[in-house]
């Protein structure tokens, strides 16, 4: 299927948060309660259109015990897009929002769109940290915020959508430098009769060549 | 129309089943474990041999599985065995039963706990938390962590005990667990860093340009990094990277000659699939290709007949860019 641009993205956080759940819940439109475990990374894509272009999302899912911290980091790479997870029923897990930080802005590319999520909002009864919190965080270092429930799909589109319309705000603006990779965004093969509006001459990329994106 | 293609699936994959065990080289083969467990073993205890090594390598037949497995462990934790004692295990469970009341204030408990649903979610005795199997599991995970502190728990050795406890009793997938972690892998494999682990992916992907070169060209020139793919499969052994015949096969021949037949068969799985990664052009049909290998339609025997037939595949040279890695990284 052709695209006006593939946008990298990489779902992170804690272990047992619901990153896999969430991507599953985007891109199959469904809820697995019992979901693999994630070792190393695993993938998944859906178009979505904004501003008439076609937009191909593609979704790097980490595993997020400790001990592949170091290895998920390379992950980070070419990223034009992070959704920050963590699960409102654990405390713990939005404790260490801080490191997951750290960490993505030091790996990635300082125009990265990071959206923080606050998974598991059907969980009411065992809710741990307050939205309010969430909110102060995602403000205090400049993230934008949402609450999800991969389990009933509350807001999941609106998750990855509104990045994804965060990235495509930042092109429009010329702060993402769509000719280098290393912003996690491509641009779609040049003939695509869906995206007249493509940028095409000129672009290493163009002409249906399959670029690395990461 | 979906549910009358899968039972046709079904009904075909059960008739060839059925068909194999009737023919001719089945039977045989299953006479030679025959023969071979008559004359070699006694009080549980296997001798280890060259005709072990080529029977190993064409699978243990599933009825012999436990029996086999069981003296292959044993073989190998024998000194650890009698360093700790025959009850070891059940020292361990009574030793922790205090610590266990509160496993929320062990962050190794605490994953432990977050992991077992999510072990082998589609496996009968895996899918219910109360099931005997699952609270076997989450013993033999607990005590581990107390056993070896250095490793604690990292995620994959859920599945690791998991596969083992399809074949053994409790106590000897503990067993099992010690001998993957402690002496069929190298060091370092399931510490904190994962060093070991992450070291071996470099090495393999050194093996791959040099065995697989058409493959190795094509990723670099789609800048896919390999150990992202290949980092699981030396972890949990294939668990789950592949349908469950391959991989109990190659646990049948990983417990008998350790972690290198783990390169053997990333290698073999990557040149049968060779024409379909070569025909990937971009990274996400690459990764789509590579991580739905559990729908590869192919039998246990002929992934390990390709992983044999690898010529000159030395444990030096293995070992001699380990080091070269492991030095680098300083």
């Amino acid at each position: 299927m052709s695209y006006a641009y593939l946008f990298k993205y990489i779902i992170i956080g804690d272990t047992g948060v619901g990153k896999s759940c969430l991507l599953l819940q985007f891109t199959d439109k469904r809820f697995q309660p019992v979901h693999d475990l994630t070792i190393g990374v695993e993938f998944g894509a859906r178009m979505i259109t904004i501003d008439g272009k076609q937009i191909k999302l593609q979704i790097w899912d980490t595993a997020g015990q400790e001990s592949f911290r170091s290895i998920t980091r390379s992950y980070y790479r070419g990223a034009a897009g992070a959704l920050l997870v963590y699960d409102i029923t654990r405390r713990d897990t939005f404790n260490h929002l801080t490191s997951w930080l750290e960490d993505a802005r030091q790996h990635s590319n300082s125009n990265m769109v990071i959206m923080l999520i606050g998974n598991k909002s059907d969980l009411e009864a065992r809710r741990e940290v307050k939205k309010e919190e969430g909110e102060a965080f995602a403000r205090e270092h400049g993230l934008v915020f949402m609450e999800t429930s991969a389990k009933t799909a509350a807001n999941v589109e609106e998750a990855f959508i509104d990045t994804a319309k965060e990235i495509y705000r930042k092109i429009q603006e010329g702060v993402f430098d769509i000719n280098n990779e290393a912003n996690g965004i491509k641009l779609g093969p040049q003939h695509s009769p869906n995206s007249p509006t493509s940028p095409s001459s000129g672009n290493p990329l163009g002409g249906g060549r399959a670029g690395n994106c990461c | 129309m979906d549910k009358a293609a899968e039972l046709k699936n079904l009904s075909d994959q059960l008739v060839k089943n059925i068909q194999t065990e009737q023919s001719k080289q089945y039977l045989e083969w299953l006479q030679k474990w025959d023969c071979f467990l008559v004359n070699h073993m006694s009080n549980q205890t296997l001798s280890s041999n060259s005709e072990l090594k080529t029977l190993v390598r064409q699978g243990i037949p599933h009825t012999y599985r436990s029996r086999v497995w069981k003296s292959l462990v044993q073989i190998i934790v024998a000194n650890a065995q009698s360093e700790f004692g025959k009850n070891y295990y059940s020292c361990l469970l009574g030793r922790n039963s205090e610590r266990l009341k509160n496993p929320a204030s062990d962050p190794c408990l605490r994953q432990i706990d977050l992991d077992l649903l999510r072990t082998l979610p589609t496996n009968i005795h895996f899918i219910n938390a109360d099931s005997e199997k699952m609270n076997q599991l989450k013993r033999v995970l607990y005590s581990f962590r107390f056993h070896n502190k250095t490793v604690g728990y990292c995620q994959g050795m859920n599945r690791i005990v998991a596969v083992a406890l399809l074949y053994l009793k409790e106590d000897d997938a503990f067993w099992f667990l010690v001998a993957v972690v402690e002496y069929l892998q190298p060091p370092e494999y399931y510490t904190p860093t994962l060093k070991g682990a992450v070291i071996d992916q470099k090495v393999l992907t050194d093996i791959v340009q040099e065995k697989v070169p058409k493959v190795w060209n094509h990723l670099k020139q789609l800048g896919v990094d390999l150990s992202i793919f290949t980092l699981p499969w030396f972890l949990t052994i294939f668990v789950d990277s592949v349908n469950q015949n391959l991989y109990l096969h190659i646990f049948d021949v990983f417990l008998l000659e350790g972690n290198k037949v783990i390169f053997r068969f990333a290698i073999a799985l990557l040149k049968i699939i060779e024409p379909k990664l070569l025909e990937c052009h971009t990274i996400g049909a690459i990764q789509s290709c590579l991580s739905n290998l559990s729908d590869l339609k192919l039998e246990a025997k002929e992934l390990a007949k390709v992983a044999f037939g690898i010529h000159s595949f030395s444990i030096k040279t293995i070992e001699s860019r380990r080091q070269m890695y492991a030095n680098s990284q300083h």
